[in-house]
């Protein structure tokens, strides 16, 4: 993160991140281009511009399904959670391949005719009224504006300007834009190809994506399901045990009709702040305490437990939360007080 | 996440879950038979 506008916050680790996608990449592609010619259907053997259009496209196909599994698997098990800290330059890298493959494709039409490519593009084939022969190069058209529209977006400039909600909500289109892939593969290179290990990988990846979001949706509406018990003293709600929560770590505590709160250890006391980290939503009862600082496990935006104000330079505020603590129960006054409110720690 | 966007989400992957492995199924059923896939006519017995 950075307190001034910088194109790229680099860091070690995201340096690391960067350098393996593209090397995995790399290999991807080089193999893809000396081995599958190997695999083809000798009647119908393919040219050089559609070797590179099928090695482009199948892994920008397969980058966008690891993508889309990074979230829910970070969900599932905090083992992922380091592919998540870059997931943003992983998807950049992903809409690049996917131009190098829509430029392979708009070769491939440049050397079909003495036409205007982008024409051929969208006037070639008009069979919009049946299955097979569908041009399906339209949803791969769809699929890459929405993957370049979130490509020039992705920076933390357009974040902070267009508010977390809002930008996360506008790249939610991601998900559209897999399904625009799926027909566009579906419609396309399934329909021409005779080998069925194509079509077991699609289903498979289609399959695994959607089944992760669905495993890690549940398990969300379980915790929310979860609403701490409110107390004949209302608006007060048990919020758990102070034995619950380790020292440096939090319990997140889900209300009824607001975003969950997140309750820290830290030094023997108690704070409470939104769960909702500034930056991206992020689940900060999933973080822990480093230096005195409450860490979201996304991307470390960091935020003193007393008063949820990011350390100097930075400029975020998180809602805090009263607390009080009798008989080893901890109990929790949902409402927040205005972003930046110092409350005292309660003792534990 | 925001809950308003994970309950989008969770309704949105749920239909998802059932969808796309549905278009990918009936596409590999309609998938068009050609020339390459069927059946190899012998135009003369073997010697």
């Amino acid at each position: 993160m950075s307190a001034r506008y910088v194109p790229v916050g680099w860091n070690t680790s995201k340096a690391v991140y960067d350098a393996i996608a593209l090397a995995t990449i790399a290999i991807y592609i080089f193999l893809f281009l000396h081995i599958a010619p190997s695999f083809v259907d000798t009647t119908q053997p393919w040219d050089g511009t559609s070797l590179k259009m099928r090695a482009y496209g199948s892994c920008a196909f397969l980058l966008l399904s690891v993508l889309l599994s990074i979230g829910p698997l970070a969900r599932l098990d905090r083992r992922f959670l380091p592919l998540l800290y870059n997931r943003r330059h992983l998807g950049v890298i992903t809409c690049a391949v996917a131009l190098m493959h829509a430029s392979a494709v708009l070769g491939w039409y440049f050397s079909y005719g003495p036409g205007d490519a982008y024409v051929l593009l969208l006037s070639a084939n008009t069979s919009y009224g049946r299955i097979a022969g569908f041009p399906f190069e339209i949803f791969g058209l769809a699929a890459l504006l929405v993957l370049i529209a979130l490509a020039a977006t992705s920076h933390d400039f357009w974040l902070s300007f267009l508010t977390p909600p809002v930008w996360k909500a506008l790249h939610m289109a991601v998900y559209g834009a897999y399904f625009a892939v799926v027909l566009h593969v579906a419609l396309g290179a399934l329909q021409a190809s005779t080998n069925p290990f194509l079509g077991m990988v699609v289903l498979a990846c289609a399959s695994g994506v959607a089944g992760l979001h669905v495993a890690a949706g549940r398990r969300a509406r379980a915790a929310d399901a979860a609403v701490a018990r409110p107390l004949p003293q209302a608006p007060w709600v048990m919020a758990g045990e102070i034995a619950d929560i380790v020292e440096d770590r939090a319990i997140t505590v889900h209300l009824a009709d607001a975003e969950p709160v997140a309750i820290f250890r830290h030094a023997g006391k108690l704070s409470a702040v939104s769960n909702l980290c500034a930056h991206q939503n992020g689940p900060l009862g999933e973080g822990k305490i480093i230096d005195g600082c409450i860490t979201c496990p996304w991307h470390g935006f960091q935020y003193h437990p007393e008063d949820g104000c990011a350390p100097a330079p930075f400029t975020e505020k998180l809602a805090t939360f009263n607390l009080r603590v009798a008989d080893g129960k901890i109990w929790l006054d949902p409402r927040p007080n205005p972003p930046g409110t110092r409350v005292e720690p309660v003792a534990a | 996440m925001q809950r308003r966007h994970r309950i989008a989400h969770r309704r949105m992957w749920g239909v998802l879950l059932i969808l796309l492995p549905l278009i990918l199924l009936a596409s590999l059923a309609l998938r068009r038979t050609g020339p390459s896939e069927a059946a190899a006519i012998m135009l003369a017995p073997p010697k």
